[in-house]
């Protein structure tokens, strides 16, 4: 069977109410379906790298309880570290990873999710490994320059916030202005503490799908701040986020063999 | 409009000889809001109570700012203050001018400076408090006190005999702890066991106290008067309640070859045993590390065979046993280094080098030895024996920078009972200083050396080694021009440092409570609160907490129970508010909690909980955090890790914090404007 004809299946048996996937109008953008007639408008081919895990955070997306979604790998990862963070109670999904037309992959559960992931586990893009190889040899001033240069492009239109899946606040704590500790105006400093603040709160969260880059229109590689905290969190705690379904995040909780040592 | 008042002590010289105060309280009344600031000599003084007190009613004050000293000294009398004239008690914050500012600053214009900053920060901050209400808490009049050496059970007696139900939990197969294992005592040289077993017994018979041994501490949770504790009951393997304690078991048991820790590795036991004959209680345990049933996969048996009331139970599991507490105290004790943590002094591999708690099985009559002087080697009495005080201790090359305490004592008790009962024998001592401080322990040092002839030697020895069955100890005199000597030994004994437990770390993480940098338990206050602990309703007890002798151990046991009947004297405590709360946020009652839920996993306290926020027809809309009051302890962590910032903390809320720091932000023009 191909992935079209289970996805026609499900949505005419009425066990998913959504369907969400890629297609391509001119450039690949993400497709809706809530009837199998047009299922012979998803594709699904090496372009589509799209995370498309953050539409489930959205509550009009929700509204459909059962929905079936194209993953790629880190989306499934994605998946996976929100339901370990209690999202998706009320939700039924139905992940599909593809590999080709006729070769696919149906999780029916969380578990099975985890032990895919697993089995078939693998680092993230070598271009940002090698792009953060290059700024750890960079001195801390050639670091602070390389930043506050890319930083001040940023126009605070939350791309990378509205992309990421791990970013479901209902009011983000940029938005709190009673009191507002972060500048909202795109000036040095209100990027700089934005961007920050954001890498440190998808510390040792962060699946790595890149989402962040892709959206941003100003090509600001904010990807690289939260792919390093993570190196560096799972050499510490040896944790690696959205590969376990049980919630173990190194960020609050406590373990009598933590390492101590970056307390000086 | 605010009407804040500023009131600036001097604490004698403590703040005044640094701090221009006259200066700072001058500055601070010219701060938006500040309608009376003044400065006086003594703050927490009679007088200086009365005018804050008239200035809040004269004035009709609605928050003020005592610039004193930390608030961990006065808060409560300002706050009491405060409240006496009609002002909500968290209406009065605190600037720290002694311990922030004049304690660490030469006398300076820019001290002067730092001081009107603090001020600042905190009239910033009273602006935004508001009035907050004592919450009340149940007492729950049972005490859980962990270790049943001398010290636990000094405290347990009290604590039951003043009418509370005790708890008590040991670790060992029977309570006594180390005293127990003690032949004589300092300074008066009577029979250990014959004083602790009768309170061994006592604790046996008292209605009030609960005695569970072989078992620890799993969990604690919970607050001050409502602790919930976990204890794991190791299993013993044996029936307690059919067991009728005859020992057919541990004498037919063919393992008999184990080192027996009660003798300090110096006998041997069975793999079923009373570490002691007047083991509390006097019930065998299977070590099942050694038993042969276990290691061999259900064989021997022969104990199950020999017992005449079928008490045996191969199959018995550990079991956790929950228990509702409203205090702890911490007893659980210490430990000494072994002799192999002395590479000089040949690494614990020479037989004839033990140290001070092997000597003392040696010397006792229910040791190894029945009490007669015979080196473990071959078992002949030694001639010529050498103590050595201060191994390990007061010696940083060994990480060991403090003073054990008790081995001056010890190393003197000895040397007599040695003495006593080698007459011709020849007994040295090297030691660094003698510290003998403590009601007749000088005289009995002295006594040591002119009665009973033991050789002091004021120095350190650098190396010993075997030569035809002799040990020969290298040292200096220091008091004799640093002469080397080279004494030929029969018998060493090391003084050995007293240490931690090796897992007193977990333990305090378990409780909650802090520990130094030696892992012995912190006090609340070096010198004001000995007892407690940083965490309410955790006392300590003996040397959990630094080295102790038995009379320490003894007082701090009682100590520490009579804090503990103080809290069970009251059947409500009341509790600062100063709590964590998620918040419901504008248009009315939003929260903006998404229910990640991380908070619930750094919590210490366990104090989140889950509250489902419904639509009209009952179906959920989403599940937010809630906070319990009782359980939280405002310690703030989950304010700081929650990313959506929908916790706030009672009295340190993100607008009190944001208008301190806007304050200090914004200081130097208004410093320079005034």
């Amino acid at each position: 069977m191909t992935v079209l004809a289970r996805v026609s299946e499900l949505l005419d048996s009425q066990q998913i109410n959504l369907f969400i996937g890629y297609t391509q109008k001119g450039s690949i953008c993400p497709l809706f379906l809530k009837e199998s007639d047009q299922v012979d408008k998803l594709i699904f081919n090496e372009d589509c790298l799209q995370n498309l895990v953050p539409y489930l955070n959205k509550h009009e997306v929700q509204s459909f309880g059962k929905i079936g979604i194209f993953c790629t790998f880190s989306a499934l990862r994605s998946l996976l570290q929100l339901k370990s963070e209690k999202r998706f109670s009320n939700l039924s999904i139905i992940p599909f990873l593809v590999i080709s037309d006729d070769e696919f992959v149906e999780f029916g559960s969380y578990e099975e999710i985890e032990s895919y992931i697993e089995k078939n586990f693998k680092k993230g893009d070598d271009n940002v490994q090698e792009m953060i190889d290059k700024i750890n040899l960079m001195s801390t001033e050639e670091k602070w320059e390389f930043w506050t240069n890319e930083l001040t492009g940023c126009i605070k239109c939350y791309a990378c916030r509205s992309a990421c899946p791990m970013c479901y606040c209902d009011k983000c704590s940029v938005e709190i202005n009673n009191p507002q500790w972060v500048p909202t105006a795109s000036h040095s400093q209100g990027n700089l503490e934005w961007h920050v603040m954001r890498a440190m709160h998808l510390a040792g969260r962060c699946v790595n799908c890149n989402e962040c880059f892709r959206a941003c229109p100003m090509d600001i590689p904010l990807n690289l701040l939260t792919s390093k905290i993570n190196a560096d969190m799972e050499v510490a705690f040896g944790q690696i986020p959205g590969t376990k379904l049980k919630l173990d995040y190194a960020m609050s909780c406590y373990k009598f063999d933590d390492k101590d040592n970056f307390i000086r | 409009m605010s009407r804040i008042g500023v009131f600036v002590c001097h604490c004698g010289e403590n703040i005044g000889a640094t701090v221009d105060c006259k200066k700072v309280a001058e500055l601070s009344a010219g701060l938006h809001g500040v309608v009376h600031s003044v400065d006086y000599k003594y703050m927490c003084s009679d007088p200086g109570q009365t005018m804050i007190k008239d200035a809040i009613k004269e004035k009709k004050l609605d928050g003020i700012v005592v610039a004193a000293c930390s608030p961990r000294m006065h808060e409560p009398t300002f706050r009491k203050a405060a409240q006496e004239s009609g002002l909500n008690a968290f209406l009065c914050e605190m600037a720290n001018l002694r311990e922030h500012c004049s304690w660490v600053h030469l006398k300076d214009d820019s001290t002067t400076e730092k001081a009107f900053e603090l001020i600042h920060m905190l009239v910033e901050k009273v602006k935004k408090n508001k009035p907050l209400f004592p919450i009340k808490v149940p007492v729950t009049k049972t005490a859980l006190v962990l270790g049943g050496g001398i010290a636990g059970i000094q405290s347990a007696l009290d604590i039951a005999n003043s009418g509370h139900q005790v708890i008590l939990v040991e670790k060992d197969p029977s309570i006594g702890g180390h005293m127990a294992q003690l032949s004589e005592t300092f300074p008066t040289l009577d029979c250990s066991q014959c004083i602790l077993t009768p309170r061994m017994v006592e604790v046996a018979q008292h209605p009030n106290i609960k005695l569970i041994t072989y078992a620890e501490l799993e969990a604690v949770e919970g607050f001050v008067g409502n602790f919930k504790v976990k204890i794991r009951q190791k299993a013993k393997s044996v029936d307690e309640k059919i067991c009728n304690g005859c020992g057919d078991c541990t004498t037919k048991c063919p393992i008999k070859k184990i080192p027996d820790e009660f003798n300090a590795g110096m006998g041997y036991r069975a793999a079923i045993y009373v570490p002691f004959p007047q083991a509390v209680p006097n019930k065998p345990v299977i070590d099942r590390a050694h038993c042969t049933w276990y290691l061999k996969g259900g064989k021997c048996g022969l104990c199950e065979k020999v017992c005449p009331t079928g008490a045996i139970n191969y199959q018995q599991e550990d079991e956790i046993l929950t228990f509702e507490v409203g205090a702890i105290v911490a007893a659980t004790g210490f430990d000494i280094k072994g002799t192999d943590f002395f590479p000089e002094y040949g690494y614990g591999k020479y037989k004839n080098v033990i140290n001070g708690l092997q000597f003392e099985r040696l010397a006792s009559a229910s040791g190894p030895t029945l009490g007669e002087m015979k080196r473990p080697s071959d078992g002949k009495t030694p001639e010529t024996i050498v103590f050595i005080a201060c191994a390990g201790s007061r010696d940083s090359a060994k990480g060991i920078d403090y003073c054990s305490k008790i081995c001056c004592m010890y190393t003197a008790k000895h040397a007599m009972l040695y003495k006593h009962k080698v007459h011709s024998g020849k007994a040295y001592v090297f030691y660094m200083d003698i510290r003998a401080g403590g009601k007749n322990y000088e005289e009995f040092v002295r006594r040591a050396i002119e009665e009973d002839d033991v050789s002091y030697v004021r120095g350190r020895v650098s190396k010993i080694y075997e030569r035809n069955g002799k040990l020969i100890v290298k040292g200096v005199d220091t008091l004799l021009n640093s002469m080397p000597m080279e004494i030929e030994a029969d018998m060493v004994v090391l003084a050995t440092a007293v240490v931690a437990n090796h897992d007193s770390e977990q333990i305090a993480q378990k409780m909650h409570i802090s520990y130094d940098a030696y892992h012995f338990f912190a006090e609340a206050h070096p010198k004001l609160k000995p007892v407690e602990t940083n965490t309410a309703g955790i006392m300590l007890a003996g040397a959990c907490q630094a080295p102790k002798d038995i009379p320490e151990s003894v007082s701090q046991g009682s100590g520490a129970a009579s804090k503990v009947s103080c809290l069970f004297s009251q059947d409500v405590l009341t509790r600062e508010p100063l709590i964590a709360e998620v918040n419901r946020s504008a248009p009315p009652l939003y929260s903006t909690c998404v229910g990640c839920f991380l908070c619930q996993s750094v919590c210490p306290y366990m104090a989140i909980e889950t509250e489902e926020i419904r639509m009209r027809d009952g179906s959920l809309i989403k599940e937010v955090a809630r906070i319990n009051p009782g359980l939280c302890q405002g310690c703030g962590t989950c304010v700081a890790l929650c990313r959506s910032k929908s916790i706030d903390i009672h009295g340190y809320t993100h607008q009190q914090i944001f208008s301190e720091v806007v304050a200090l932000f914004n200081r130097r023009e208004e410093y320079e404007t005034v």
